[in-house]
């Protein structure tokens, strides 16, 4: 006999409102149903009604965690409309704030992850690295959540203090390479928790079209910052982090060798951080832009952002359009439980990493 | 289409594969290659894209004058942009769900904000809008566009 188990919108698991109703067998997930838009805010419209400057501001509003990167995104597919040129030392420095988001995202989701599979320690060192990240952020940009670095043509502040990041860098480095991955990648309790579960084959994930970390667990090699490089990532040397299990503890593992990547390129950044304007002048501070459609993409912590911004050639734009990487991936859901314990289910949502505030815009 | 055929040929498309009785051709403009024929099958496509192993980005919609909705079907293939673009017929459109799941939710939230129909699918549960509320949010209901 088959039962429902609906689960939320309210609940302990993640601190944003979604629904998922599963189908059980006993113990086993048969089906699942997942319902959003407790969120919605319609940002999109919104946008529609503000001028370009002040859209800045709203689209950092889509997610609490990687808020940079939707300014950024705005800014890149404006900045395409303009034909304006960003100077070389904006682009560094934008990709630093990219590199650090990524810190705490991954950072942020890595420390859940421990909490649900039962590793409460790990969740405190990982909550302490991620104020670290935080306390660096707010260092370079004033703020803590919302940053307000990105404008039209560059960034609103400099870094001035390299050595801060990197002392950072080393310090978060040292607790990656002496704690967290060791504990995530060989730990017999973690292995035990995560190895075979909520597994997303390679066919699934590109049936799906979904993006970031879980598409790269599940074999599929695209990382927009080497595939579609922008900013000055084509300089940059890293490497892409790819798995074929496609289970959580591929996801554990991208996530996790994602984080030194990330250090590696924060390093080549402060190193090469060139000197130069912040900023390119965009003229008359009530921009008007042509008309036109342009896009741009950028590779978020949890994956693909894409924008398209539509100008009619006054100070507001037609329509902006925002696709946000949780927005491909959550559908994902419903396959990865099929078949899972129900009491693995909470860990296979959470492996997602998924962001229900910029889902539901 | 003379520039654009390196381009597709790196990527190892046959552009006659999709019968596209095209007006401009291809286009390559602010981040992507744009096409939009006189009519769009957009499960001619969607099939011809998929076999490419190209990924459905998304579809963005857009409100144009008339009450029709435009169409950018944004694909990835190889990290390069191609984006079809088409318009509605009296605000319906053909589903492709079915061939690429991942636009289910991208069609339901398409009804949700310009009640655009999607022909082809069972239903089109809304996504992001409670129930009560009627499809087609977004719709400018006589503003000047």
């Amino acid at each position: 006999m088959s039962y429902r188990i609906p689960i939320g919108p309210f609940h302990p698991a993640l601190e944003e409102p979604y629904k998922l109703d599963l189908t059980c067998e006993g113990e086993i997930v048969r089906g699942a149903e997942l319902h959003v838009g407790f969120n919605f805010r319609d940002i999109e419209y919104l946008a529609e009604r503000r001028n370009y400057q002040q859209i800045i501001s709203l689209v950092e509003r889509v997610c609490g965690i990687c808020s940079n990167v939707h300014s950024l995104t705005f800014c890149l597919s404006v900045e395409r409309l303009l034909g304006l040129k960003v100077p070389d030392r904006a682009q560094y420095i934008r990709v630093a704030m990219c590199e650090l988001e990524r810190l705490h995202s991954h950072i942020l989701w890595a420390g859940i992850a421990a909490k649900l599979i039962g590793f409460k320690t790990m969740f405190m060192t990982c909550f302490a690295m991620r104020e670290k990240v935080m306390d660096m952020l707010e260092a370079i940009s004033g703020n803590r959540v919302n940053y307000g670095m990105n404008c039209f043509g560059g960034v609103v502040r400099d870094i001035t203090d390299t050595s801060g990041v990197l002392s950072v860098v080393d310090a978060i480095e040292k607790e990656l390479v002496g704690s967290v991955i060791p504990v995530f990648t060989t730990n017999t309790t973690v292995k035990s928790r995560c190895a075979g579960i909520g597994v997303l084959t390679r066919e699934q994930a590109q049936a799906m079209g979904i993006v970031g970390p879980l598409a790269r667990a599940s074999g599929v090699e695209q990382d927009l910052r080497r595939d579609a490089s922008y900013l000055v990532y084509d300089r940059l040397k890293f490497e892409v982090q790819v798995q074929t299990d496609g289970d959580v503890r591929a996801r554990l593992v991208v996530r996790a060798l994602e984080l030194i990547e990330s250090c590696n390129i924060l390093r080549q950044v402060m190193r090469d951080l060139p000197e130069g304007p912040i900023a390119a002048s965009t003229g008359a501070p009530r921009l008007k832009v042509p008309a036109g459609t342009a896009v741009a993409r950028i590779e978020a912590p949890r994956g693909e952002v894409f924008y398209s911004v539509t100008a009619n050639g006054t100070d507001m734009p037609k329509r902006v359009k925002i696709r946000t990487p949780t927005f491909a991936n959550m559908p994902a859901m419903q396959w990865a439980v099929l078949g899972a314990q129900l009491s693995d289910a909470p860990l296979i949502q959470a492996s997602i990493d998924p962001c229900y505030s910029c889902t539901d815009r | 289409m003379s520039e654009t055929v390196p381009m597709l040929a790196a990527l190892q498309f046959d552009p006659a594969l999709l019968e596209l009785r095209t007006t401009d051709g291809w286009e390559q403009k602010n981040g992507a290659w744009w096409i939009a024929p006189e009519t769009l099958d957009s499960r001619a496509m969607t099939k011809f894209m998929l076999s490419q192993n190209a990924r459905l980005m998304t579809i963005a919609a857009m409100e144009c004058d008339g009450g029709e909705i435009r169409l950018d079907y944004h694909w990835d293939v190889k990290g390069v942009i191609l984006t079809f673009t088409t318009r509605t017929e009296s605000n319906t459109a053909t589903s492709v769900s079915d061939l690429c799941p991942g636009a289910d939710w991208i069609e339901r939230e398409i009804h949700d904000y310009f009640a655009v129909e999607f022909g082809g699918r069972d239903n089109t549960k809304p996504l992001m809008l409670r129930p009560g509320l009627e499809a087609g949010l977004n719709r400018r209901q006589g503003e000047k566009l």
